[in-house]
C-alpha cells in the first residue's frame, strides 16, 4: 500500500505560498538584490524539499497497521490546547492569578487525574509562586482583571 | 583570563552560576525535559540581570544538564537528556549489579574532567580562532553559515529533505518584518508587532516547551526508578585504571566533534563508545556493565559542551539549538555575538570561560552528595511538572513584550513543534534557520552586490569555496545513492 504524505502536500502549499508573497516584495536582481530575493530563495528550497519528500513517499511502501500506538492519550492533547487557548482568551478579562488558578486546577485535575485536594493546594502554590516572580520581581504588568491581583 | 575570574567570582555571578548548575542537573535529571527548553523557560527570568550574568546561568544550565542526563540513565534506564542514551547501556547494568555508587561517581568525575579540559581548550582555542573570523568577508560568513546549515540538516535527523525543509521555513520566518536595506515590511499583514521582525523567545517555547508537554501527556510514561542501595559514590582504584583512558580519549573526542556544527554532544557519546569498545582488552563486557562504557561517553558529553561553544563566541555560528538560545540570549540583552565578542565583550566571553573552571568544580561537590535528592526529584510525577511548565512557558511568552499575540505565537508554534515530532521533521534546522536567517541574508546580499551579481565571488575566495564543496559534497553524498538506487529499481523493474 503506497500513501502520500499529507506534511509534504501542506509544505509544498508553504512553499508556493512563500515564493508567490516574495514576488510582490520585488525581487530586484542578483547585482541589486530586492526584498523578496532571499524568502523568494528560501521558497524554491521549501518546495524542492517538499517535492523530494512527496516523492519519496509515494514510491515508498506502508504498513497499514504502523502509526497505530498504543496506550496513547489523544485527549489529553486537545485539553492542554484548550487549556492555552482559555488561558489566551480570559487573561485580559479574569486577570493573571484567577486565569492560572482555573488553568492549573484543569490541568492538575483533568489532565493528571489527580484528586481535588492536592489539585487545589499545588495551584494556589503554582499561582502564588509565579505571581511573585514574574508580577513581583520581574515587574510584569498583567492586564488588570476582576481581581486586583 | 584573570580578569574573567574577576567576573565569575564576583557574589551576583557566582550564585548565578551555582543556580544555573543546579537547574541544569535538576532539567538533566528529568525525562522528557532538556536544557534548551529550560533556556526558552528562563530566558525572560535573565532580563534584569546583566549580559555576562545571564550567560553565565544559562551557560550553568546547558553544561549541568550534561552532569544531570547520566544519573537518571543510569538508575532508571531512560536517558535524562539525549546526550546520555549512551550511559543507559552499561551505566543501567552496573546498577542492577549493586555498582550504581561507583557508575554515578565515574560518570561525575568523568564529567568533571572533561569538562574542565574542555573549557581549556575553549580559552585556549577561542581567541585564535576570532582573529581568524575577523578576516571573513560577507561571502566567507554566507558561505559558512550554508555549511552549519546543511551539516546540522546532515548529522541531527533522519531525512536530509525534511531538515532542509525546516531550515528554509526558519530562514523565512527570520525574515518577517521590515526589510534592514529598504525599510519594506515582509510577511506582516498588517501586524504592527511584527514590525520589528517576529519575537524569537515564544516560538522558541512553543516549538520545545509546548511540543514537549503534548507529546508527554499523550504518552503515559511511568519511570521505574531502581531502588539500588548505594554505600560509596568512590569508584575503586581498578575501576580508575579502567576508565582514566577512556576519559581522557573521550574529552578529546567530545571537544573537537563538538566543534562541528551539527553534531552537538550526542555524536560524540557513541563515537567514544566505539573506541573505547574496541580498544578494551574485555569487549564482550560492554553491554554487560563495563565502567569504560560509563566513563568515555560521560566524558565525550561534557567536552563537546564546550566544544559547541568555541563556533559560537567566536563566529557567532551556533552549532546547535542549545547554542542558538544562548545567542539568542545574548542577542536580546544587546550584545553582538560574532568576531568581534572578545574584544567588544571581554567580560562576557572571559567571564563565561571563568564561571565554566568554577561551575565544574560546583557541579562536581553537588552531584555526589545530591545524587540522594535527584533520585527523589525522579520520583516527582509528570501531573505536577507539566501544568507548571504550561504556565511558565505562557508567562514567560507574554512578560517579554506584555503582548497577547506573543500567546498566540507561542500556541501556533506549540500545535507546530507536535505536529513536527509526529511526523519526524526536526525542530533544530528550523531555530538555527530563524535565528541565523538575518546573517545569512545579509552576507548573501553583500556579497551579491560586492560582486555585481556575479555568484563566482563564493567559489574564487578559497576560506569561502571550501566550506562550499564541503555543503555540496554533503548535498551530493546524501542524494547521490538515492538516485542510483532508484535508478537501478526502474531498471529492475
Amino acid at each position: 500500500m503506497k500513501k502520500l504524505d499529507k506534511s509534504a502536500i501542506f509544505l509544498l502549499a508553504l512553499g508556493v505560498f512563500i515564493i508567490l508573497e516574495a514576488r510582490t516584495m520585488g525581487v530586484g536582481s542578483f547585482s541589486r538584490p530586492g526584498a523578496g530575493l532571499f524568502p523568494l530563495l528560501s521558497g524554491v528550497v521549501l518546495l524542492t524539499m517538499a517535492l523530494i519528500i512527496l516523492v519519496a513517499s509515494a514510491a515508498k511502501k506502508v504498513n497499514p497497521s504502523a502509526g497505530k500506538g498504543e496506550g496513547r492519550n489523544v485527549w489529553s492533547v486537545f485539553y492542554v490546547l484548550g487549556a492555552l487557548l482559555f488561558f489566551r482568551l480570559t487573561l485580559p478579562v479574569l486577570g493573571y492569578s484567577c486565569t492560572a488558578f482555573i488553568v492549573l486546577i484543569f490541568l492538575i485535575k483533568i489532565v493528571g487525574g489527580h484528586k481535588w485536594f492536592p489539585t487545589v493546594v499545588w495551584s494556589v502554590v503554582f499561582t502564588g509562586f509565579s505571581y511573585l516572580l514574574f508580577a513581583q520581581w520581574l515587574m510584569v504588568q498583567f492586564p488588570k482583571g476582576v481581581l486586583p491581583f | 583570563m584573570i580578569s574573567g575570574f574577576s567576573i565569575a567570582l564576583a557574589p551576583v555571578n557566582l550564585l548565578f552560576c551555582f543556580i544555573g548548575c543546579v537547574l541544569g542537573t535538576l532539567v538533566g535529571v528529568l525525562p522528557g525535559m532538556g536544557s534548551a527548553t529550560t533556556i526558552a523557560l528562563l530566558m525572560p527570568i535573565t532580563f534584569r540581570l546583566s549580559p555576562v550574568t545571564a550567560i553565565i546561568m544559562l551557560a550553568g544550565i546547558f553544561y549541568g544538564a550534561q552532569y544531570g542526563g547520566s544519573t537518571t540513565s543510569i538508575l532508571v534506564n531512560i536517558p535524562g537528556e539525549a546526550t546520555s542514551v549512551v550511559t543507559c547501556i552499561d551505566g543501567y547494568q552496573m546498577a542492577r549489579q549493586g555498582r550504581a555508587g561507583p557508575a554515578l561517581g565515574i560518570s561525575a568525575f568523568a564529567s568533571f574532567i572533561a569538562g574542565t579540559l574542555g573549557v581549556m581548550a575553549l580559552a585556549f582555542f577561542g581567541p585564535p580562532l576570532a582573529e581568524l573570523a575577523i578576516k571573513f568577508g560577507p561571502p566567507e560568513f554566507a558561505s559558512l553559515v550554508f555549511l552549519s546549515l546543511m551539516l546540522v540538516g546532515y548529522l541531527g535527523g533522519k531525512s536530509l529533505p525534511k531538515a532542509l525543509a525546516m531550515a528554509a521555513i526558519g530562514l523565512t520566518i527570520g525574515t518577517v518584518g521590515q526589510d534592514p536595506v529598504n525599510i519594506q515590511p515582509r510577511f506582516v499583514y498588517g501586524i504592527l508587532e511584527f514590525n520589528s521582525g517576529m519575537n524569537i523567545v515564544p516560538i522558541l517555547m512553543g516549538l520545545f516547551g509546548i511540543a514537549e508537554i503534548l507529546s508527554n501527556v499523550e504518552r503515559i510514561i511511568k519511570p521505574e526508578v531502581l531502588d539500588a542501595k548505594i554505600k560509596t559514590f568512590l569508584p575503586s582504584l581498578q575501576d580508575w585504571r579502567d576508565s582514566i583512558g577512556a576519559i581522557l580519549r573521550g574529552a578529546g573526542i567530545g571537544f573537537f566533534i563538538g566543534l562541528i556544527p551539527g553534531s552537538g554532544a550526542i555524536v560524540p557519546t557513541f563515537i567514544s563508545y566505539g573506541i573505547e569498545k574496541k580498544l578494551s582488552k574485555h569487549p564482550e563486557q560492554f553491554g554487560r556493565g563495563a565502567i569504560e562504557g560509563v566513563a568515555g561517553p560521560e566524558s565525550a558529553n561534557n567536552a563537546a559542551a564546550q566544544g559547541t561553544l568555541v563556533p559560537l563566541l567566536t563566529f557567532g555560528i551556533p552549532p546547535n539549538v542549545t547554542g542558538a538560545l544562548l545567542l539568542a540570549a545574548l542577542m536580546i540583552h544587546g550584545v553582538r555575538v560574532g568576531p568581534l565578542l572578545i574584544t567588544q565583550h571581554p567580560d562576557v566571553f572571559w567571564g563565561c570561560v571563568a564561571s565554566m573552571y568554577l561551575g565544574n568544580v560546583m557541579l562536581l561537590i553537588l552531584n555526589l552528595p545530591l545524587i540522594p535528592l535527584w533520585v527523589r526529584v525522579l520520583k516527582v510525577p509528570y501531573y505536577l511538572l507539566f501544568p507548571l511548565i504550561t504556565l511558565l512557558c505562557l508567562v514567560g511568552s507574554y512578560s517579554i513584550n506584555n503582548s497577547l499575540l506573543d500567546l498566540v505565537v507561542l500556541i501556533v508554534f506549540g500545535v507546530a513543534g507536535y505536529l513536527m515530532q509526529k511526523y519526524e521533521y526536526p525542530p533544530a534546522p528550523l531555530v538555527l534557520g530563524l535565528i541565523l536567517s538575518p546573517i545569512l541574508e545579509k552576507s548573501f546580499r553583500q556579497a551579491l552586490i560586492i560582486s555585481r551579481g556575479d555568484f563566482s565571488i563564493f567559489f574564487t575566495r578559497p576560506i569561502s569555496a571550501a566550506f562550499l564543496i564541503v555543503a555540496i559534497g554533503l548535498l551530493l553524498s546524501h542524494f547521490f545513492p538515492l538516485f542510483i538506487r532508484r535508478f537501478r529499481a526502474n531498471v529492475a523493474d
